[in-house]
């Protein structure tokens, strides 16, 4: 809400509707990568920050439980530097961040699919929200359902989401200590 | 400070369980019945913001029924303070005729002058469709009128300013709208704002639609995160037994997590719902409320389980069983009492995700029913963030984050607890 006050509707400094830039822009001949980046600004800027606060959260959880720990106080103990105990916080807390991350990753799909709905981006978000539908139906209304377009969206969803699995387990395998991937 | 977060979380939710309750009595049930029915609506003005704008600087007119000043068969008198920088977007006036006589309705400015808008007996009369009459006025009192300025909701320009040393400028003042030989008449002032929370594209009162949304959204969520909580914890319980059923109740909490949401809701609706009359989804709750809670289960199976499998390893367990005690008797008598306080803490960690799932429904224009997640619906379907309507966006964005905030802030204070151990 405050990126759309802000951009849109008070700066007037980005687009808010994606295929209506791309088709004025093609229109008027003046479609390059800029006119993309341009138009997915706001959306990203979006996704982002909407979903910054809560990986932000449990790195700061994460790191505020390592911190208590036997090695870091025997860092503190020797006299290391604030910046380079923070990198080994950091370092440490990547492993159970990746496994938050491969948890959620489903949730930042649904994140995405919504900001695609809000700022009309037609990709996996809008084949969904366009696969059910009310229309009139005689005197009253009725629903619209094209099975084929949701389950080609949710195959896509969930082929992401086993990639995403597998590269984080991968991750994960090579960079937490006890798994003896680290250093190899 | 931690008591403060627990006392303001708390606070908060009370006062929406109180809106909740009160709330739907205090809308004219009417307007959600006639919600999808567009002659009801006709009337109003659209997409027009909440009358309290006005408070911060702006002087638009607001949407009111005029109580008429005399009213007698055959003479009714209405009276409009005008002060305001734009003039309303139109005057209608209904009346009763008797036996076919014919009606007058006639306008009268503050400095005298006097129009006859209408004569006839149709019963009802919009003032700023008289183009006739519109275009004598506007040539009488210099201002510039066509007929396409009706459709820009500056009909009643001619009426309500005049020109002044070549500046058009709005005459301030009473203006007399008479109906005579009519049995009785209403005059309604189409204004530039309306009500609590404006209108939507369809002339629809948004307030109303918050109000009576309000009950639906917040037991929806207490049922849900209860429902979720009460099988996760479940699940979680029996797949720490271990054993056949353990592994059973284990896989399902397992895939409770990788079940897309969104898909899986919106195939739902078509399975279970249906459409009513009036374009309203239907699912009823029972149907709703379980299976947004079995999508949602899995994590806090998880949790649970994590919990329990770390109290089994400790030493208390071990001796309780070389004495001979059965798991589940350790589970009931030792266990639940760590996990009760916890399960409080879900919910707190859960009633936040119901509330986004309801909007996120309500953007796929799938929230069934009537409430906060439905009204959102309505923002996408009317292009309400395209045509800056923004009362149809901020108060229930506000609400829904608000109702969030709390169980966070409570969520918080708990996780606080937990930590410290107090």
């Amino acid at each position: 809400m405050v990126f759309l006050f802000l951009f849109y509707w008070k700066l007037s400094l980005f687009p808010l509707d994606f295929e209506d830039t791309i088709n004025w822009a093609e229109m008027h001949g003046t479609l390059s990568t800029g006119t993309y980046l341009r138009a997915l600004a706001l959306p990203v800027l979006t996704l982002v920050f909407s979903s910054l606060w809560e990986y932000a959260f449990n790195v700061r959880n994460i790191v505020v439980n390592e911190r208590s720990s036997d090695h870091v106080l025997y860092d503190v103990a020797r006299g290391l530097p604030e910046g380079k105990i923070m990198l080994k916080l950091l370092k440490t807390a990547l492993p159970a961040f990746l496994t938050f991350t491969t948890y959620n990753f489903l949730e930042i799909l649904t994140g995405m699919m919504l900001i695609e709905v809000i700022f009309n981006i037609h990709d996996l978000g809008y084949l969904m929200a366009i696969s059910f539908g009310l229309t009139r139906v005689g005197d009253g209304f009725g629903f619209t359902y094209a099975p084929e377009l949701l389950f080609f969206a949710t195959a896509v969803m969930m082929l992401f989401y086993f990639v995403n699995a597998v590269v984080m387990e991968g991750l994960y395998l090579h960079l937490d200590p006890r798994s003896g991937g680290e250093g190899e | 400070m931690r008591a403060n977060k627990l006392k303001l979380g708390v606070a908060i939710i009370v006062i929406y369980n109180i809106v909740a309750f009160i709330a739907p009595c205090l809308v004219d049930e009417e307007k959600i019945e006639n919600w999808h029915n567009g002659l009801y609506w006709k009337d109003n003005p659209k997409l027009v913001p909440p009358s309290w704008v006005n408070i911060f600087g702006k002087s638009l007119p607001p949407t009111e029924e005029l109580a008429p000043v005399k009213n007698r068969p055959g003479l009714q008198v209405f009276e409009y303070d005008f002060r305001y920088s734009k003039p309303p977007q139109d005057i209608i006036v209904k009346f009763n005729g008797s036996e076919g006589r014919p009606v007058t309705v006639t306008v009268t400015t503050p400095s005298g002058e006097s129009y006859r808008f209408y004569r006839g007996t149709a019963g009802e009369v919009a003032l700023a469709y008289q183009w006739k009459v519109l275009m004598e006025v506007a040539e009488g009192r210099g201002v510039e009128f066509r007929m396409e300025d009706t459709a820009f909701r500056r009909g009643l320009l001619p009426l309500f300013f005049v020109n002044r040393s070549g500046e058009v400028v709005p005459e301030h003042g009473i203006y007399t709208i008479t109906v005579e030989g009519a049995l009785n008449s209403t005059v309604k002032i189409v204004g530039d704002t309306y009500g609590v929370l404006g209108t939507d594209t369809y002339g629809r009162d948004v307030g109303a639609a918050f109000l009576w949304g309000a009950r639906q959204t917040v037991v929806l969520v207490y049922l849900t995160a209860v429902v979720a909580v009460i099988l996760g914890t479940i699940a979680g319980l029996a797949a720490s037994l271990g054993g056949r059923v353990g592994t059973v109740v284990d896989s399902i909490s397992k895939l409770s997590t990788i079940i897309p949401l969104i898909p899986f809701m919106i195939a739902f609706i078509p399975l279970t719902g249906s459409v009513s009359y009036r374009a309203g989804i239907n699912i009823p709750a029972w149907v709703f409320v379980p299976a947004l809670a079995f999508l949602l289960f899995g994590k806090i199976a998880r949790n649970i389980g994590a919990i329990v499998r770390t109290e089994l390893n400790r030493e208390y367990v071990a001796a309780a069983e070389s004495l001979g005690a059965d798991r589940r008797w350790i589970l009931r008598r030792h266990i639940l009492k760590i996990v009760g306080p916890y399960l409080i803490y879900q919910l707190s960690l859960f009633a936040p995700k119901v509330i986004a799932l309801i909007s996120i429904l309500g953007f796929f224009r799938v929230a069934p029913g009537f409430n906060w997640g439905t009204m959102l619906g309505m923002v996408l379907s009317q292009n309400a963030i395209y045509s800056m309507a923004w009362w149809m966006i901020v108060p229930i964005g506000l609400a829904l984050v608000v109702f969030a905030l709390a169980f966070v802030l409570i969520n918080r204070e708990l996780e606080e607890r937990f930590l410290s151990g107090g």
